[in-house]
C-alpha cells in the first residue's frame, strides 16, 4: 500500500522533485565555487578572517531556496488532489483517512529530506577540506534555520491548500507566513543556535496541521 | 487526531499572535525618548548634560543649572578642548597645570559595553599576533589559534591543518603555567587595527585567568591572581594611548574592574545599580575623572571617581517610558505575554518568552472571554468546550482570535457559525 502511494507521487511530482533537486544541487556546487574563488583572489587565512570576525556570510543567498522548494512541493502535491476533489478517491480505499493524509506528507517529506540532505550534505562536506571545524559548525547552525523553515514551510502549504473557505484560507496564510518568518530573521553567523530545539520542537508539531484542514474539507464545512 | 490537529494550530497562532501583535503594537505607539548625555565638569565637578527635547538641545547640570552651548563646552575643557581653543576660549591652565594638548588627548579614552558583547557567538579562533616585531605596524600571522582539551592549537588556514611544532611548545609554556584546558574565554582585540598588541587573556577550565602573547616567536604567558570570590563574566580589552591598563573585567555579581598594565592589579572601578545582561555601560575617563554610565531602559545613573577610583559623586535621571501613559495601561491589557525572537540583548538569536509586567492582563483576557460566551449565545452553539474556555482564559487576545479562526470540527453549523464572525 505504502509502495503504491510512494509510485503514485512520484508519477504526479516527479518533474518539480527533479527540478528542485537540481536546484539545490546547483546551490551547494555554487557554495563550493564561491568559497573556492574567494580563497583564490584572498588567501584562505583573510577568508578566515572575514568569516571570523567580520561576519562575512557565504551562506546568504542559499536562505530561500529550501522554503521555495518546501513550498512548491506541498503545492504539486496537493493542489491537483484538492482540484475536483480527487483526494476523495483515496479517502474512499480502505485505510483510514488521518493515516493516509500522514502518509501522503510523509512521502512529501523524504522528497523533500532527500533534496535537503544532498543540499546540506555537499555544502557541508565540501568546505571541511578548507574551513576549521569551528566554521563549519556555524555554517550548519546558520543553515539550519533556514532548512527547518522549508520543512515548515512544506506543512503549513499543506495545510493551507486543504483550506477552501476564501476568508479563512487567507488569515491562515497571513500566520503561517508570519510563523514562517521566525525561521528567516536575520542574525549573524552562528547566532541561530539557541533558537534551534525550539524551531525543531515547533517544526515537528506542524506535521499534524493539515489533518484539520483536510478533515474540514472532506467533511465539506462550510461548503 | 482532528482534534490534536487542532489544537496545535491553535498553539501556533497563538504563538505567532503572541510574536507579533505586541511588535506591531510598539512599532505604532512607541515614542521617542530623550536620553541626556552626561558627563562630568572638570571645573565644577558636577555632573553635565545635554538632552535633545522636540528639536532643541538642552544643556544643564545636576545642579539645575542651565547652560548654552559655549557655556557647556567651558564646563568641560578636557573634552571640547578643540572647539575652545579655536573660539579662543580654552584656560590657560587646568587642574593647576598649565594646559598640554597632547597630554589632554592622550589621556581621554572611552568605551561603551552593551548586552550583546558580553552574550555572542564566540569567534573560537584567534590570530596571535607578534607584539614585539620591531615593525610599527602590526602584521597577520599566518595561523589561528584554537584553545581545546588537548591545549593550544595553531591552525594553518593555507593547509587547514595543525603546525605541530609551534602547538605543542605554546602548549608545554601554558601547561607550565598552570592552565588548564580548555579555555573558557578568550578575550583579545583580533585585528591589526589597533594602537599596540597586548595578546590575549584567557579564562581556563577552572576559572583561572592568564595573560599570553607572543613575543619574537615566543610564548609570554603569566597566570593573573584573582582576589577570593572572583568570578569573570566578561573581559573587553582595550589599546588605549595612556597604556594604563590592559582593559576591562566584568564579575558574575556585576562588578567592574580595570586590569592594571604590568603590575597585573586589579582595581575596582566604582559602578552601582549595573545588570550586564540587559544594561548599557559606557566608561570614559580624562586626566581630572573616571565616569561610568549606566544606561537602563528607564533610567540613567552616572558615577564619577577620581583618577584613583574613588567615587565621587552619584547622578540619577528618570527615563519618560516609550509607551504613553494610557497606551501602557491598554498595551498590559491585551497582551498577557509576548514572544520575543532574535537578538533583543544578546548577540545570539533566542526566542523566548515574556511575562507579564503586572496582573492587568487578566482584565483583558477576562474580557476575551466575556466576548467570546456573547458570540458564543448570541450564535446559539450547542457544545462549550471547557478547553477552550482554558486556552481564552490563559492566552487572553491571542486564544480568543486562535478558537475563532480555527473552530471545532465536528459541526457543521458550529462551525458555519464562526465563520461568519470571523467575518
Amino acid at each position: 500500500m505504502l509502495k503504491a502511494l510512494f509510485i503514485k507521487e512520484w508519477i504526479k511530482i516527479r518533474w518539480i522533485l527533479i527540478g528542485f533537486f537540481a536546484v539545490s544541487l546547483f546551490s551547494a556546487a555554487k557554495l563550493l565555487l564561491d568559497i573556492h574563488h574567494q580563497i583564490e583572489l584572498m588567501g584562505a587565512g583573510n577568508l578566515w578572517d572575514i568569516l571570523l570576525f567580520n561576519n562575512f556570510n557565504p551562506y546568504r543567498w542559499m536562505e530561500y531556496v529550501p522554503l521555495v522548494t518546501g513550498i512548491s512541493i506541498a503545492m504539486a502535491q496537493f493542489i491537483p488532489e484538492v482540484q475536483h476533489k480527487r483526494i476523495k478517491l483515496s479517502f474512499h480505499l480502505p485505510v483510514n483517512e488521518n493515516r493516509m493524509l500522514m502518509q501522503l506528507t510523509l512521502m512529501g517529506n523524504l522528497f523533500l529530506l532527500t533534496i535537503f540532505l544532498s543540499e546540506l550534505v555537499i555544502a557541508l562536506v565540501g568546505i571541511t577540506f578548507v574551513l576549521p571545524k569551528k566554521l563549519i559548525l556555524d555554517a550548519l547552525i546558520t543553515l539550519a534555520p533556514w532548512f527547518l523553515g522549508g520543512i515548515t514551510a512544506y506543512h503549513l502549504t499543506t495545510m493551507v491548500v486543504f483550506e477552501f473557505t476564501a476568508i479563512r484560507r487567507l488569515l491562515l496564510i497571513l500566520v503561517a507566513s508570519a510563523f514562517i518568518t521566525l525561521f528567516y530573521q536575520s542574525a549573524t553567523i552562528g547566532a541561530y543556535r539557541p533558537a534551534l530545539p525550539l524551531l525543531a520542537i515547533l517544526t515537528i508539531l506542524t506535521f499534524f496541521t493539515h489533518l484539520y484542514t483536510a478533515y474540514r474539507f472532506r467533511k465539506g464545512i462550510n461548503q | 487526531m482532528i482534534k490534536v490537529s487542532r489544537y496545535i494550530l491553535i498553539l501556533l497562532t497563538i504563538f505567532t499572535l503572541s510574536a507579533f501583535l505586541p511588535d506591531f503594537f510598539l512599532t505604532v505607539f512607541e515614542r521617542h525618548v530623550p536620553v541626556p548625555f552626561v558627563m562630568y565638569s572638570s571645573v565644577s565637578h558636577h555632573f553635565v548634560m545635554r538632552k535633545a527635547i522636540d528639536g532643541k538641545t538642552l544643556y544643564y547640570d545636576s545642579e539645575g543649572t542651565q547652560f548654552n552651548r559655549s557655556q557647556y563646552e567651558q564646563q568641560l575643557p578636557l573634552f571640547h578642548f578643540r572647539q575652545l581653543m579655536t573660539d579662543g576660549l580654552m584656560p590657560d591652565s587646568i587642574l593647576g597645570k598649565p594646559v598640554d594638548v597632547f597630554e589632554i588627548n592622550n589621556a581621554n579614552f572611552f568605551s561603551r559595553i552593551t548586552p550583546s558583547d558580553i552574550d555572542a557567538p564566540q569567534p573560537g579562533l584567534y590570530p596571535l599576533f607578534e607584539s614585539e616585531s620591531g615593525r610599527v605596524a602590526l602584521e597577520k600571522p599566518d595561523d589561528y589559534f584554537r584553545i581545546n582539551s588537548k591545549g593550544i592549537q595553531f591552525i594553518d588556514p593555507a593547509s587547514n591543518g595543525i603546525k605541530p611544532g609551534k602547538s605543542e611548545l605554546f602548549t608545554k609554556v601554558l601547561i607550565d603555567k598552570g592552565m588548564t584546558f580548555p579555555a573558557k574565554m578568550i578575550a583579545g582585540i583580533p585585528t591589526i587595527r589597533k594602537k599596540y598588541d597586548q595578546g590575549y587573556f584567557i579564562v581556563d577550565r577552572k576559572g583561572h585567568l592568564f595573560h599570553l602573547k607572543m613575543e619574537k616567536g615566543l610564548p609570554y604567558c603569566v597566570q593573573i591572581p584573582l582576589p577570593e570570590d572572583f568570578h569573570i563574566l566578561h573581559i573587553d580589552c582595550t589599546d588605549f594611548s595612556n597604556r594604563e591598563f590592559y582593559g576591562y573585567i566584568i564579575t558574575t555579581d556585576n562588578r567592574v574592574f580595570v586590569l592594571e598594565t604590568d603590575t597585573y592589579k586589579m582595581i575596582n572601578w566604582p559602578v552601582k545599580n549595573y545588570n550586564p545582561k540587559t544594561d548599557k555601560l559606557s566608561l570614559r575617563g580624562n586626566l581630572d575623572s573616571r565616569l561610568a554610565i549606566v544606561d537602563k531602559p528607564e533610567d540613567v545613573y552616572a558615577y564619577a571617581s577620581n583618577r584613583q577610583y574613588s567615587l565621587q559623586n552619584e547622578f540619577h535621571e528618570k527615563l519618560k517610558h516609550n509607551l504613553s501613559h494610557g497606551t501602557r495601561i491598554v498595551n498590559q491589557i491585551l497582551f498577557p505575554f509576548r514572544i520575543e525572537s532574535g537578538p533583543t540583548t544578546s548577540g545570539f538569536h533566542r526566542i523566548m518568552i515574556q511575562l507579564p509586567e503586572n496582573i492587568l492582563f487578566i482584565i483583558g483576557n477576562l474580557f476575551f472571554l466575556l466576548l467570546y460566551l456573547v458570540i458564543f449565545f448570541t450564535r446559539k452553539r450547542k457544545r462549550l468546550v471547557i478547553a477552550e474556555l482554558a486556552i481564552i482564559l490563559l492566552t487572553g487576545l491571542y486564544g480568543f482570535l486562535g478558537v475563532l479562526l480555527l473552530p471545532a470540527a465536528k459541526n457543521n453549523l458550529t462551525a458555519r457559525l464562526s465563520k461568519d464572525s470571523v467575518k
